[in-house]
């Protein structure tokens, strides 16, 4: 029974990672731009995603190491620094777009400019985690993030053209506007494979104390898991496709994504959209405030533990209590937070290849991955996904400036 | 050998010079085994890259990589803890020509 | 036994089972002609940031060494102390007492107990 219920775990990685800012973001851009032709990369990135948080899992599970801690352990500090610090400063980047998504929410509902739901929305994160053990984050944020099922609500009151919808999942040439269509690609990919999730994944794991045991339930939790955020993508594509397409809007601020829902749930659409992107963004900033501090804490060295008493594993909460103390500026200070998302997002794309390949070296190793070493698929899929975030990090910048909103 | 201690984790990825002053590899790896409360050295091993060669060790089991030439093929020098000249730990010696060093097996 | 691969950046576990940090380095001596021997594993202090490169390392060495705990200085243990080396390395020490846990007790002591609601 209790492994079932780590399904959870799965969940809430999955709406911190999918149904965050930069999914709502690029997902609405997408289908406001393109209609249906973007719905692959959301495909494609849940798929590999599904193989990645099954790695990261089944490396816990086995080596009762998280992916960073395999890592230090495994490279040796001299590399592993180098994804430390260029991972840290990229999440911040994502982090700060949390923030400003989630004070964006607040506005929508309460008409209060959202710079100044910057500080709370950060302050309200670390308490949250100051004083909740990891089951806080991992059974209520799954559980109120189920309001984040009114976007399918709302997509299939659309009626949308299913052979349309269908057609999408595969790749197309765009019709118009090639850099924007790119640009996109690369924003949905870099929304989607956000590194943190593997790093807060694994340690969700360890802090559960899986054992071999689990391999099974670990499969089904990253299958189901992340295809309820794909699915969650699509349906906000599809939504925005439906509404903004045809009257060929440009989504250039969160006001205009809000309006998505209200045509076919009426005001209560508004409403519902401002509290799931509240939640999702939340789920975003516990989940990446989580994952910098086990990736930091894990890599130096340091005690870790989101269950411990926090006097019994002060670094790990230093490191998120700074973390969250630097996350709102940003926005207090006026930066759109639409173009923190985008920014960050380009960036999460290009640096996947810093966290990606250390995963072809230690899934293959018994040392850590036991008899459970991946197969050739998982192999496959590891090499493409390096060979595609390296495509990413070279194009990303240069369509960031061509296309970007 | 010097009197000071050395910091081992600096040894790494040091180039090592045989006495003609050709390169004969990194200082990859360091054996040792236990010994009255202390690990006595009996070898180094060298290689092309050091620490890449860390990366590398885990792709031994990785058939098409062997196939393109990554892997064991770049088998590297060991050399014995008595031919290894450690007084300036920076620019670490040997003691023999680099041709005389045997392969590592492992 | 193979230093990089079974003992450098490999965990540490005390007499009570709890995590001590990660071995960073490890100090060789020779004296004369003698063979080698690896006596101390070190942890903390400067041993990460003098293992970078460049004017990193040594940025990083004196911010370390200005700000640090122990001015930079690392945690050292003998080896002899060394219990079990298996994937982490088991010692007989008890490292909120040893020292070990400096900087982390300093966290504890000036910043987290400072918090209302520690």
């Amino acid at each position: 029974m209790k492994k079932i219920l780590q399904l959870t775990l799965g969940i809430v990685t999955s709406i911190g990672g999918f149904l965050e800012v930069g999914s709502i973001a690029s997902s609405s851009q997408a289908g406001a731009g393109f209609a249906y032709q973007l719905i692959w990369p959301i495909l494609l990135g849940t798929i590999v995603l599904i193989f990645l948080v099954e790695m990261s899992g089944r490396l816990a599970a086995v080596s009762k190491l998280t992916v960073s801690g395999a890592m230090r352990d495994r490279f040796g500090f001299d590399y592993f620094v180098v994804p430390l610090v260029t991972l840290s400063i990229v999440i911040y980047l994502v982090l700060a777009a949390e923030v400003g998504g989630a004070a964006f929410a607040l506005q929508l509902v309460t008409g209060i400019s959202y710079r100044w739901w910057a500080v709370p929305v950060a302050l309200l994160a670390w308490f949250i985690l100051w004083k909740g053990p990891f089951a806080v984050v991992e059974r209520w944020v799954p559980l109120i993030g189920l309001v984040t099922l009114v976007f399918i609500v709302g997509a299939l009151k659309l009626a949308p053209d299913w052979g349309a919808v269908a057609h999408g999942l595969l790749p197309t040439r765009p019709s118009h506007d090639k850099a924007h269509y790119w640009f996109l690609v690369v924003n949905i990919l870099g929304a989607t494979i956000a590194p943190y999730l593997m790093y807060f994944y694994s340690s969700g794991a360890v802090e559960g104390k899986w054992d071999e045991s689990y391999l099974t339930i670990n499969r089904f939790i990253a299958v189901m898991g992340m295809s309820f955020g794909g699915v969650l993508a699509i349906a906000v594509l599809i939504a925005s496709a439906e509404v903004f397409f045809p009257a060929g809007m440009k989504l250039e601020s969160y006001d205009q994504i809000a309006l998505m829902l209200t045509g076919p749930l009426g005001s209560w659409g508004f409403y519902l959209f401002a509290a799931s992107l509240f939640i999702g963004c939340l789920g975003a900033i516990l989940e990446i405030a989580l994952a910098v501090a086990y990736m930091t804490s894990q890599g130096l060295g340091w005690r870790w533990g989101q269950d411990e008493e926090p006097r019994r594993v002060p670094r790990f909460v230093l490191v998120y209590t700074v973390l969250l103390a630097l996350a709102p500026w940003m926005i207090v200070l006026g930066v759109s937070p639409l173009a923190v998302t985008s920014l960050s997002m380009a960036l999460t794309a290009a640096t996947l290849p810093v966290a990606i390949i250390p995963f072809i070296v230690l899934m293959n190793d018994p040392v850590y991955a036991g008899k459970h070493t991946n197969g050739w698929i998982g192999n496959v899929v590891v090499v493409f996904t390096i060979v595609m975030a390296c495509i990413l990090a070279v194009v990303t910048i240069p369509l960031q400036l061509l296309g970007g909103g | 050998m010097p009197e000071e201690p050395i910091a081992v984790e600096q040894l790494l990825s040091r180039k090592v010079l045989d006495p003609s002053g050709k390169s004969a590899g990194r200082i990859e790896e360091i054996r040792a085994t236990p010994s009255e409360g202390a690990l006595l050295v009996y070898q180094y091993d060298l290689g092309p890259a050091a620490l890449l060669e860390r990366l590398a060790v885990g792709l031994r089991g990785f058939p098409l990589l062997r196939k393109l030439g990554i892997g064991p093929e770049h088998r590297g020098r060991c050399v014995p803890w008595d031919k290894m000249d450690l007084s300036d730990p920076h620019h670490p010696r040997i003691t023999c020509a680099r041709d005389e060093l045997r392969p590592i097996e492992d | 036994m193979h230093i990089v691969r079974d003992l450098l950046d490999k965990e540490l576990i005390d007499v009570s089972w709890q995590h001590m940090g990660r071995i960073d380095g490890l100090t060789m001596v020779a004296r004369g002609r003698e063979q080698p021997r690896i006596t101390t594993i070190c942890v903390g202090g400067t041993v990460l940031t003098q293992r970078l490169p460049g004017f990193i390392g040594r940025w990083g060495s004196a911010l370390v060494k200005r700000y640090g705990i122990r001015s930079g200085v690392p945690f050292r243990m003998p080896w002899s102390k060394v219990m079990r080396v298996d994937r982490v390395i088991r010692v007989d020490v008890n490292s909120d007492e040893s020292g070990a846990m400096a900087s982390s007790h300093w966290v504890r002591d000036h910043i987290i107990d400072r918090i209302p609601g520690a």
